[in-house]
């Protein structure tokens, strides 16, 4: 497989971007997954365009209209108040994207910033707190602890990510720290310690940029787990509240409708498992691409 | 005398590779032969694909053309490796043993070296034998390969022996199942210097005494000169010359061949191509002719067009080259 | 030796996590609040009756001795008053946390008999018919949280097939049976009320698939992946080459290193499984601990909801040491100390 490896890497030179889009797309799925990521976040950043009553995302009764099964003017029929369920829906992606994109954005550099700041401690007492600390927080369930936090707090779309941002970071802290721990004796690494380089480019220059995949691949894979949890703690009741789009809030006032007007909250369930199906597929694909086998098998 | 008694006789074998530049041709028209009990060199730089027909003899990869004729002693018959039916690939398998480079790659990590020894005796034993039987022959093969204290290494998993030892244990499992044909794909070149030597001699000592015929898989001169009988110089997928081991050395004729071996001594180990001046030409569209012919100082006009037919100097030495005769059939 | 060693680590890790678990529980029942006996009374009770109450709570000492006591208590079992029920929490959590582990039992037996197997199935016939549906069921299992499976789950077979039952765990007019575990298949099996056995068992069917769907997913996904890449390990080719028979190699040599990975993800699914009845046992009115909790938290119940995290927290470490031990015992590098679980 030598003789392989030397023509991909000779022709690599030549057309990189075609390249990495012809490995990206031999599989199937992550195309699939590309698309319907871009369709979600196009639908959100559009959706008062986009939606046909644009109104109906907000506190707006409509009783004429009322549990209208699906029909042409209401695609997704209407819910309990008259309201359009597909605007909603579509607005719903809104609030899904952003609680996932809040959450990470806040998580992953805290997480980043602390897993280097403890490997480049390694053996410190610095290192030892920071690692410590995650462990503790690695060592309780996700889920359980983020509805305590956000219970205690009390129910809201900020709590809820707050909540889950405190039990998000860990995770990136000790994919970090490892991956230090092994690129710190790369061949690379050590020719450019050898060459002089201070540990702060070390860090930067060297260990950073050979993180960023594993990390890019995690964020995309945990913005489907975000989006998931982010709707399950709506559902429950201790994240958005009614009369907000969201889509597990959406789902939980819908469940009172069922079987009758199952499409109040049928279309809003579709939304999410479509939304969560394409991060999960682009998320693969990106890790087949970078070919991070680890992880898989990593616990996490 | 001759072609009954070939143990393996692989002809005209080609493989190809399809990639996102298209269709590698990996192997071109590989014929080589193996006798019972010979010991026979297959010797190239990195990807000559030297290891790619090692995989076609054990049905790890297809070729695209060609056959694998083996002579098998327990079905008194030969059969065509490429095209035979599973159920008798099963049977035929046992009789064809591998060593991988990676010397931990062959043995389970899960599970003590002892576990595999006594399934790899108790398996490949024509009939049922007891455990105090596997036992014996576990601890007598141990002893064979020179590892001292057998008992312990019984019990012991992969990951605590070192990688001496592991290629130790993989040579004792090959040749515990007694195969006529046991094929090396590089199996030293992942210890370190000082073992290698050890293993080496081993190796050579243990499939002399047990007669098995071997395939030897080697990017080293020394190696081969120390080991085989026989030598096949491959360069791009392609065969070169053959002789037996002396008269190769002595008396090489393809350029390349005596390009390789007045590279030796400059450099030792795999850095040949520092000696022959340009690169191994590429895969997707190599010449149709002799794919050495980018790089051969006496390289004539046909020789990138028509493929040198392999002449025979003596009985012992063919060499495919227009230098030495041989028109464009 | 090094498994005595392995062992005591793991043992000693698990501590770690009770301990790390009970200070962030003292923290968020103790000290987040304010003044955790001011709360309890309400704003209008006089100054003298909470500073009475702030005394009986020891508030009044050091924080170390707080923790202490605080500690002390809720190992005995002694978690105060919910002001949900009106009654003590651990009175609760003996009525509800039977419902909910029967039924995250028999969810973690239908997800890892069928996860794996499914996954050994795809894994030994890659691109296959039933590797691609597979592959679809994993990919939609992974992507649906559990509350819009069961959702789906209640109208499908609630409504349209009309086939199971979607409410609650026994039939209307069947009387439970007498309370001895209060699992009700249990004590239903100990009565030997076969009929409310299988009314009951009937009852879990949707809840406990709903739950599991998801874990099953993941676990049905690793495995295939890693039984596809055994198999093409050079391991398994030479034992093929000493004429092992198949189904040996598929059983013993195959399986065992391909297990690794699935056991180890086992910890995690074992919290998710209680984290999905949270969301189920709502859908499908099951009275359990996960329903429990959740009317507490939404009533911002604090004695009831550090409760609830402490038993949850307390299953998932303790599942997590059995599942590490599991894979020390697959796993020989990690049983004798050559890498990390």
């Amino acid at each position: 497989m030598t003789t392989l490896q030397r023509i991909e890497r000779a022709s690599s030179r030549r057309d990189g971007f075609r390249r990495s889009w012809y490995r990206f797309s031999k599989n199937r799925l992550s195309v699939v997954g590309l698309v319907t990521v871009g369709i979600v976040v196009l639908l959100a950043i559009f959706a008062p365009y986009i939606a046909p009553y644009p109104k109906d995302a907000g506190a707006v009764v409509n009783f004429r209209h009322a549990n209208e099964p699906p029909n042409w003017s209401h695609l997704f029929g209407t819910d309990d108040v008259g309201r359009d369920v597909l605007s909603r829906t579509i607005f719903g992606f809104r609030y899904s994207l952003m609680m996932g994109a809040v959450v990470l954005s806040i998580a992953t550099p805290v997480g980043v910033v602390l897993g280097l700041l403890a490997g480049y401690m390694k053996g410190r007492w610095l290192d030892s707190v920071i690692m410590r600390i995650t462990d503790i927080f690695l060592a309780l369930p996700p889920l359980i602890m983020a509805l305590l936090i956000n219970a205690v707090l009390g129910p809201s779309l900020i709590n809820a990510m707050i909540a889950m941002t405190i039990m998000w970071w860990p995770w990136y802290c000790r994919l970090v720290y490892g991956q230090v721990a092994v690129l710190r004796n790369e061949t690379y690494v050590l020719a450019a310690e050898m060459g002089g380089a201070r540990r702060p480019h070390l860090l930067l220059k060297e260990i950073l940029p050979n993180c960023i995949s594993s990390v890019l691949t995690k964020m995309t894979l945990d913005m489907a787990i975000a989006i998931l949890l982010g709707a399950s703690l709506s559902f429950v009741g201790l994240g958005a509240q009614p009369p907000t789009p969201d889509l597990g809030t959406m789902v939980a006032s819908g469940s009172n409708f069922l079987p009758d007007f199952w499409w109040i909250a049928i279309f809003p369930v579709m939304a999410i498992i479509f939304t969560v199906l394409g991060f999960n597929l682009l998320g693969d694909g990106l890790r087949d691409f970078f070919a991070v086998e680890e992880q898989e098998l990593d616990k996490q | 005398m001759t072609q009954e008694h070939d143990l393996l006789r692989i002809t005209d074998l080609q493989v190809d590779f399809n990639t996102f530049e298209g269709c590698l041709h990996v192997l071109d028209r590989v014929s080589i032969t193996a006798r019972m009990g010979e010991k026979v060199g297959l010797v190239g730089e990195s990807g000559c694909g030297k290891s790619t027909l090692g995989r076609c003899i054990v049905r790890r990869v297809r070729p695209v053309a060609g056959e694998i004729i083996f002579w098998s002693e327990r079905l008194n018959n030969v059969e065509d490796i490429v095209s035979v039916t599973d159920s008798i690939w099963k049977q035929l398998r046992k009789q064809i043993q591998m060593i991988f480079q990676e010397p931990g790659a062959a043995i389970n990590p899960v599970f003590t070296v002892g576990d595999q020894l006594r399934a790899a005796i108790r398996f490949s034993a024509p009939t049922h034998i007891g455990k105090s039987q596997i036992q014996r022959r576990a601890i007598e093969l141990l002893q064979e390969v020179q590892l001292s204290d057998p008992e312990r290494i019984m019990s012991s998993y992969p990951f605590q022996l070192s990688g001496g030892m592991q290629q130790r244990i993989c040579i004792a499992m090959a040749l515990g199942v007694q195969p006529s044909l046991l094929i090396a794909d590089e199996p030293t070149t992942a210890l370190d210097v000082t073992i290698q030597e050890q293993i080496l001699r081993l190796f050579n000592d243990l499939v002399s005494y047990h007669r098995t015929a071997v395939i030897f898989i080697t990017h080293n001169l020394g190696v081969v000169r120390e080991i085989a009988d026989r030598v096949y110089v491959m360069y791009a997928g392609q065969v070169m010359e053959s002789a037996t081991t002396d008269e190769l050395f002595e008396n090489p004729m393809h350029p390349y061949t005596r390009g390789l071996i007045s590279a030796v001594p400059k450099l030792t180990g795999g850095g040949i191509i520092e000696g022959i001046p340009g690169h191994i030409p590429s895969y997707l569209d190599p010449p149709t002719g002799c794919r050495f012919c980018t790089r051969c100082p006496d390289v004539v006009p046909k020789c990138d067009e028509v493929r040198p037919p392999i002449g025979s100097i003596n009985a012992s030495h063919e060499v495919a080259c227009f230098l030495y005769g041989g028109e464009a059939s | 030796m090094a498994t005595v060693k392995f062992i005591a680590k793991r043992i000693l890790y698990a501590a770690f996590g009770l301990f790390a678990l009970s200070v962030f529980m003292f923290t968020i029942s103790r000290i987040l609040p304010g003044d955790p006996a001011r709360m309890a009374l309400g704003p209008r009770a006089p100054e003298w009756v909470v500073e009475q109450l702030r005394e009986q709570l020891h508030l009044n000492d050091p924080i170390f001795k707080q923790y202490i006591i605080w500690l002390r208590d809720a190992v005995r079992g002694d978690f105060g008053e919910s002001l949900y029920t009106r009654r003590p929490v651990m009175e609760d959590i003996k009525e509800f946390l039977p419902a909910t582990t029967q039924l995250v039992m028999l969810a973690a037996l239908i997800q890892i008999s069928f996860g794996i197997l499914l996954g050994i199935i795809a894994g030994r016939r890659r691109n296959s018919w039933i590797d691609n549906v597979t592959r679809v069921f994993a990919y939609i299992g992974v992507a649906t949280p559990a509350f819009a499976v069961a959702i789906l789950l209640l109208l499908l077979f609630g409504f349209v097939f009309d086939l199971l039952p979607t409410t609650g765990q026994l039939s209307m007019g069947m009387a439970r049976p007498p309370v001895v575990t209060n699992m009700v298949l249990l004590d239903s099996l100990i009565a030997g009320n076969f009929p409310a056995f299988f009314d009951n068992l009937k009852h879990m069917i949707l809840p406990a698939f709903s739950v599991c769907l998801a874990g099953m997913a993941q676990l049905t996904r690793i495995t295939r992946v890693t039984i596809g890449e055994n198999l093409r390990k050079e391991y398994i080719f030479a034992s093929r080459g000493f004429g092992v028979p198949e189904w040996r190699i598929a059983f013993k040599y195959l399986l065992k290193p391909s297990l690794i990975p699935p056991v180890s993800l086992l910890g995690m699914q074992i919290g998710a499984l209680f984290s999905n009845a949270f969301l189920v046992e709502l859908v499908f009115n099951w009275p359990g601990f996960s329903r429990y909790g959740v009317n507490v938290m939404l009533r911002k119940d604090l004695n009831a909801i550090t409760a609830v995290a402490l038993v949850m927290g307390v299953i998932y470490i303790t599942m997590n040491l059995l599942v590490d031990l599991g894979v020390g015992a697959l796993d020989p590098r990690v049983r004798l100390g050559e890498r990390n679980a």
